[in-house]
């Protein structure tokens, strides 16, 4: 890369790291300008603790984890579920692009792996997961004696 | 005065107005002979949602998240999920016309070509 920098310095492009580096400093005042304001924003994008970023949702007769995962494909993702821990690991990618030389890399590639313990009784047999534009779905039907049950008032 | 802070308003990102989350997405820069790429993670984000905009030398991304719905009640999550907004200075030299963006999996690619006039030329050497 410094031969790059070198090769391409009378045309202006040496000075790409430098202009970018100028913005960090634009950049970490624009996130302060934020949290002033109480807008959220991610601290640790590439904090392997919390990765994927989730939520998890009740959905009546299942359970919905909603994973973050960016640049995962199908074939490098892998679930398990036993007995009430949900388990979602597998691996992304991030490769330098052939030809090309970095000036920045925020988006870490990474082997990751969370666990959930989750607060039903789940039938492990009976789950499903999608992925779209990064995003996903992991639905767990809850154990039969953990699905709401419709109670019939009589009148006395 | 009040009218001045109104306008100012006016001007923030709608989510910003809206005051749900807004986050700051990692990227990476790369660069070869041809073009600069700026890869950036924006889960949730569908075609529809993206505003990419190159204006002097400054590029902003504003990538909205689509519009799909919580499956449920919500029991715990990491953190509120928001749009996305970033943006950055970039070298003079860009061919503005040719930028091209695509979308996959939650990754945003961007490839900013350089005009040709800035790309490195190869100099034949002829034997006399």
């Amino acid at each position: 890369m410094p031969f790059l920098t070198r090769w391409n310095n009378d045309f202006g492009w040496g000075n790409i790291d430098r202009t970018f580096t100028a913005l960090d400093e634009i950049r970490r005042r624009m996130e302060r300008a934020f949290d002033d304001v109480g807008v959220e924003r991610d601290t640790d994008p590439a904090g392997l603790s919390t990765w994927p970023p989730s939520s998890l949702y009740d959905a009546g007769s299942e359970l919905v984890l909603r994973a973050e995962v960016p640049g995962v494909s199908e074939k490098d993702l892998d679930l398990q579920v036993n007995q009430d821990v949900l388990t979602v690991s597998g691996t992304r990618p991030v490769e330098v692009p052939e030809g090309y030389s970095a000036h920045r890399r925020e988006r870490g590639a990474m082997r990751f792996s969370r666990s959930f313990t989750l607060p039903f009784r789940v039938n492990a047999e009976s789950c499903g997961a999608t992925l779209k534009n990064g995003v996903l779905d992991v639905r767990i039907a809850k154990a039969p004696e953990a699905r709401p049950r419709q109670i019939t008032v009589k009148a006395g | 005065m009040t009218q001045g802070i109104v306008r100012q308003e006016e001007k923030k990102p709608e989510s910003y107005r809206d005051r749900s989350a807004l986050f700051s997405p990692p990227v990476d820069i790369y660069e070869n002979d041809q073009e600069i790429l700026l890869v950036a993670d924006v889960p949730g984000v569908t075609e529809d949602g993206l505003s990419i905009t190159l204006e002097k030398n400054e590029l902003t991304l504003h990538a909205k998240r689509d519009a799909r719905e919580e499956p449920g009640s919500l029991l715990a999550r990491d953190h509120r999920p928001g749009d996305y907004f970033r943006s950055f200075m970039v070298p003079q030299g860009i061919d503005q016309e040719k930028v091209e963006a695509d979308l996959r999996e939650g990754v945003l690619s961007v490839h900013l070509p350089k005009s040709e006039g800035l790309r490195p030329r190869k100099i034949e050497v002829k034997s006399g």
